[in-house]
């Protein structure tokens, strides 16, 4: 259905300014459209002197 | 230089994204709710136990994204060429663009949906991003203003804004 690709493509336009305003801010985004069974989420990012190391994930 | 592990001073963001595409229909933040954030406020906890990372603080943003078509750049294009050198094809044949290049009769309401779409791709100008306001209180907690509007269609939506009710929500990052 295309009305639903373009709600989509919007969410995910939005997303992807969304996280480069938050790099732009300094944070170091994490992850994106992370899910599990009682929801999801659309952006983590990580702020802060102890920037979260890639070697957690 | 390796950042320290740990989690001395380190803030995880959570943030809830909602975009839309002019402002027809509100602003984007206005459709975040009170349970939303309750619901990215438990989703954080399993985040964070998921990934093994632990936080100082835990913050829950909430962003909105408005593309703004540019007006300005419709009549622009006509005047170098017509909607259609952009590969634009209107579905409304009732709107004379190229007669009258500067005269703002073509108004975002009346596209058709596949219309905008390509607009927008096209002629977005301004983007604005913002987070969703809060204030920190002196034990470093955020409280959100958050607007309670539970989901309508769009018409129902719209007068419901008229009534809108500001409900004042305490999210307490935990340590």
């Amino acid at each position: 259905m295309p009305a639903t690709e373009s709600k989509k493509q919007l969410g995910v336009r939005g997303e992807d300014l969304a996280c480069a305003e938050l790099e732009r801010q300094g944070l170091q985004v994490l992850e994106r459209n992370w899910r599990c069974r009682l929801g999801d989420i659309d952006i983590v990012a990580a702020e802060g002197s102890g920037r979260a190391h890639a070697g957690l994930l | 230089m390796s950042p320290p592990r740990g989690p001395a001073g380190l803030t995880l963001d959570f943030c809830e994204v909602k975009c839309r595409s002019g402002l027809g229909f509100g602003h984007p933040l206005e459709a975040i709710t009170y349970a939303k954030m309750r619901t990215l406020r438990r989703l954080a906890a399993v985040w964070m136990r998921d990934h093994r990372i632990k936080a100082s603080t835990i913050r829950l943003d909430a962003i909105g994204v408005v593309l703004q078509p540019r007006a300005g750049a419709i009549a622009d294009s006509c005047a170098g060429g017509g909607l259609s050198g952009l590969g634009l094809r209107l579905s409304n044949p009732g709107l004379n663009l190229n007669g009258h290049p500067s005269s703002g009769s073509l108004v975002w309401e009346d596209l058709s949906s596949d219309d905008r779409r390509t607009l927008m791709e096209l002629l977005v100008e301004e983007i604005v991003i913002k987070r969703h306001p809060s204030e920190t209180d002196k034990d470093g907690r955020r409280h959100y203003l958050i607007r309670v509007i539970p989901y309508q269609d769009p018409q129902q939506e719209a007068e419901r804004l008229k009534a809108v009710h500001k409900a004042r929500v305490k999210i307490v990052p935990r340590v």
